[in-house]
């Protein structure tokens, strides 16, 4: 079968790579080399410490190092979902590195909206218990809009009209901080 | 029995106008001079006239002083208590030069401006503002109380947190945002305007000049625009639904993807057509559109 793809080239070489098997199998398997790895580091000499606590540090390292393996594994791993439905069956893939990077990349408006809750919260007390409530309530519902559209953004990363929903929310939720803390620094003088 | 009701009654409320201070004073002010007035609680109101002064009524309550002064340039009044003394209601009453620039603060404070076409700066917490007549600008904001414009100016900047936001008039530039409060825009014709909720309800039912551009956000409030009949209009529109006449409801699927914004025209003479924007979005809200 020919591929489409290639442009014409000399029939003998197009044979020669139809010939070709699709699917190759790696060389080696490079996991017992990890192993390995891992496993000279679990006998490394003990020292002075007793017993009992090398072999906590032994298993914390180990647990440190799985973590960390199983991070690049998951942050490298393309996820795929699948969400079907009975009318509209929908693939939906995740890419988790994409997806942190996409929330990550929300990293400075998650810095100033805790720069200003924290104001707010040192100057709290100078607020009438009712205003007080009434900001809460405000911010919960920015908070609610704002987990929806990252759990979206997380669900699917690459899409711009999503991330302008979580910077809306962002948005939001900054302006509505900053007119507290406005009004907090007014009345409290 | 009923004579001794009255007689009581009528010296209760003679005990509480005993309660206030009522002081008159007056200043000159320039006809473009500002003004600042500061009021914790209570009520303000602020009138222009063609004068170039200013003369204030304060009804004041007995824990509580009034203050004024300045110059022609800028004049500052207001009510103050002592600290640790819960502050009571008090009204201040304000003349000032129709072209004043006004800045008001209050905390439990409804705020009230009419005819005023200098710029207008109006900020209350649990109180209700309302402004009518042209200012050249306004700001008008409240925390938990209404903010309801009466008003067309070149810019407009109307915020409130969760009370309703009504303005009926027009603005070359206006931003209107709230989070959970209902937003009314009325009469128009909009210009460039831009309305942002996190869970409040859009209404707009306005007329549009030829090259508006409305945008509308929403992460979770409902959108309804009434326009007049046969009014050319592109719209660019991603919402869970969308409702207009001629297509077919479209929804969003749920859980799915999110497709991008899908584009319609209303209306017009030829496709390619100069005619007002209208861009739309939202999260989980839906978008009704209607010529009425």
């Amino acid at each position: 079968m020919t591929d489409p793809r290639i442009p014409d080239i000399d029939p003998r070489l197009r044979g020669r790579l139809d010939q070709l098997p699709e699917e190759v199998q790696p060389a080696r398997d490079l996991w017992p080399e990890i192993r390995a790895q891992l496993d000279a580091d679990r006998v490394r000499s003990l020292g002075a410490g007793d017993h009992v606590s090398t072999r906590r540090s032994d298993r914390a390292r180990w647990l440190a190092r799985a973590a960390g393996l199983a991070l690049i594994i998951g942050g490298t791993a393309t996820i795929t979902t699948y969400f079907v439905r009975e009318t509209d069956p929908t693939v939906v893939v995740i890419d988790t590195t994409q997806a942190t990077s996409a929330i990550n990349s929300f990293a400075s408006y998650e810095q100033s909206a805790g720069d200003l809750a924290r104001a707010l919260e040192q100057r709290r007390a100078k607020l009438d218990p009712a205003t007080v409530e009434a900001i809460e309530r405000s911010l919960r519902t920015i908070d609610e809009a704002l987990d929806e559209a990252r759990a979206a953004l997380l669900r699917d990363p690459a899409s711009a009209q999503v991330r302008g929903y979580v910077e809306a929310a962002y948005r939001q939720k900054i302006d509505f901080l900053r007119r507290a803390n406005d009004v907090a620094n007014l009345w409290s003088l | 029995m009923r004579t001794l009701t009255t007689v009581l009654l009528l010296s209760l409320v003679a005990s509480g106008a005993a309660a206030q201070q009522r002081t008159e004073r007056g200043w000159p002010l320039a006809p473009d001079g500002a003004l600042k007035i500061h009021n914790y609680s209570g009520r303000v109101v602020v009138t222009g006239w063609d004068r170039d002064s200013v003369a204030v009524i304060a009804t004041v309550a007995k824990n509580m002083r009034f203050f004024g002064g300045g110059g022609r340039g800028g004049i500052k009044v207001g009510v103050e208590g002592s600290p640790g003394v819960e502050p009571e209601a008090s009204t201040l009453e304000l003349r000032v030069p129709v072209g004043a620039n006004v800045w008001v603060r209050g905390a439990a404070t409804d705020v009230t401006v009419n005819g005023v076409i200098g710029t207008v700066d109006v900020g209350t917490v649990s109180g209700n503002v309302r402004v009518n007549g042209t200012p050249r600008s306004l700001t008008a904001e409240s925390m938990t109380g209404t903010v309801d414009v009466d008003a067309s100016c070149e810019t407009l900047r109307a915020k409130t947190g969760s009370g309703a936001l009504t303005w009926r008039g027009s603005a070359g530039d206006a931003q209107l945002v709230t989070v959970s409060g209902l937003v009314r825009v009325t009469a128009g014709p909009l210009e460039r305007a831009r309305v942002e909720t996190v869970s409040g309800t859009v209404r707009v039912e306005s007329a549009l000049r030829a090259d508006a551009r409305l945008t509308i956000e929403t992460h979770g409030g409902d959108i309804d625009l009434r326009f007049p009949p046969k009014t050319p209009l592109h719209l660019d529109a991603d919402a869970a639904s969308v409702t207009a006449p001629g297509i077919a409801t479209r929804m969003r699927p749920a859980g799915g993807r999110f497709t991008g914004p899908s584009t319609y025209d209303f209306n017009l003479v030829k496709p390619q057509a100069n005619a007002p924007m209208v861009i739309v979005r939202s999260f989980t809200g839906k978008l009704v559109l209607g010529f009425p």
